[in-house]
């Protein structure tokens, strides 16, 4: 009985030191673990040779079959590209994932103790957590435009599972949106100086047949973020713009 | 400095070639704009709003016969691209009261507004507004802007003092 007893305690010991253990090599849990991670920091923005024209095409349905969109979602895409339509960002409501990464909004991240945070320019937030937990279930998901992103780093590239996004943006123009049951994959990585690279995998049973995946490029721009208050100036009625000119300015020389 | 100047041009010319290829930098659908007409209006600058997520600058434009002239709303892309094409944008580039000459794709209903390809400012600069008009004029900016088709308004288009919408 006491040996039995000895071995509980062992093995309950072994158990808090493993514990602890873990969530201290868990990369990016602690300052000094974020010290060692690669230099993500400036401000990131996609251009057209990092994928730009692609993007474009794929919303576009330009794309060549790359997409591998249902029928249903075929003609979804088709009926948005005809209309030009753009659901949410005309609205100043944020694209989402993966759709504000397809568009020229500045970005940047910051690193802290179990997580990675990407500010885009517009106002969105994206909260990657890389600290250990796990998704709740998509019943207790709130459903968002980012979606819920768990992240853990193997190397140098960060690797993200986002789910629960149904008012993201899949592009972002000839807005469609993601649903319920979209998951996307992303491996984040330095391809090279001042260029980061992040290689996405979606899959939907409802509008794709199989994986979409794509790699975008991002270059370090030398511009700052500003303040962008999309309400504030926004002259977008939907259909068309409102042009009620402001109170007249004085002549300024 | 010379190096700034070639990102500038290159990003200019990117901008360019994505309005060509379908890749909106704007934050709104352009299906309100007739890319197929390319107009050119002069007048005297009387807002300039450098804002999110379109600049717009009004613009006085004479009507004939004289009077205060009707007021025309030309929208541009956002400030963070704009400083980025080249001549670059600052705020204060462009001046209340500045004598001007926009080339732009009007409103589709008519009313006194589009979507503005470039802007020729009094020192003579010509500065890329939206490089996604004017693309059925084959204007795009670097390409064949100065020999793109121009027109005057309509001699009785609707008044635009006041505002509408």
């Amino acid at each position: 009985m006491r040996n039995f007893l000895k071995a509980g305690i062992l093995l309950a010991g072994w158990l808090l030191i493993m514990a602890s253990t873990s969530a201290a090599e868990l990369r990016g849990s602690t300052w000094s673990s974020i010290a060692k991670l690669p230099d993500w920091s400036g401000v990131w923005a996609f251009s057209l040779a990092g994928g730009g024209k692609e993007a474009a095409e794929d919303a576009n349905g330009k794309d060549g079959g790359r997409v591998p969109l249902t029928p249903e979602y075929a003609r979804i895409r088709a009926a948005a590209a005809a209309a030009l339509a753009q659901q949410n960002l005309s609205k100043c409501l944020p694209a989402g994932t993966p759709g504000v990464l397809t568009h020229r909004i500045l970005f940047e991240f910051l690193f802290s103790p179990g997580r990675v945070t990407m500010l885009f320019e517009d106002g969105e937030v994206r909260r990657i957590y890389t600290d250990g937990r796990k998704h709740k279930s998509l019943k207790e998901l709130n459903q968002s435009f980012m979606g819920d992103s768990i992240g853990h780093w193997e190397g140098n590239t960060l690797v993200v599972d986002t789910i629960g996004f149904p008012n993201g943006t899949l592009w972002q123009n000839y807005g469609v949106l993601a649903t319920i049951d979209t998951r996307i994959v992303e491996r984040i990585f330095l391809k090279d100086k001042g260029h980061l690279q992040i290689d996405s995998t979606l899959t939907d049973p409802a509008i794709f047949v199989r994986p979409y995946k794509y790699s975008r490029t991002y270059e370090i721009s030398t511009l700052p973020i500003e303040e962008f208050q999309c309400m504030a100036g926004n002259r977008d009625t939907g259909t068309s713009v409102d042009l009620t000119p402001p109170p007249e300015e004085k002549r300024s020389k | 400095m010379r190096k700034m100047r070639k990102v500038r041009i290159a990003m200019a010319a990117l901008i360019a070639q994505a309005a060509m290829s379908g890749a909106t930098w704007a934050h709104h659908s352009k299906a309100m704009f007739d890319d197929s007409k390319c107009l050119t209006l002069e007048g005297t600058v009387r807002n300039f709003e450098w804002q999110y997520p379109h600049s717009w600058i009004w613009v006085v434009v004479p009507t004939p016969g004289g009077g205060a002239g009707d007021i025309w709303g030309f929208e541009s892309m956002s400030p963070s691209q704009l400083v980025e094409v080249d001549p670059r944008w600052t705020r204060s580039v462009v001046s209340v009261g500045d004598k001007v000459k926009v080339k732009f794709s009007p409103l589709k209903d008519g009313r006194h507004g589009g979507s503005m390809n470039n802007i020729a400012i009094p020192d003579g600069r010509v500065l890329l507004g939206a490089p996604n008009s004017c693309l059925g004029a084959a204007a795009l900016y670097g390409g064949s802007a100065a020999s793109a088709p121009s027109a005057q308004p309509p001699a009785k288009g609707p008044a635009a003092k006041g505002g509408s919408d």
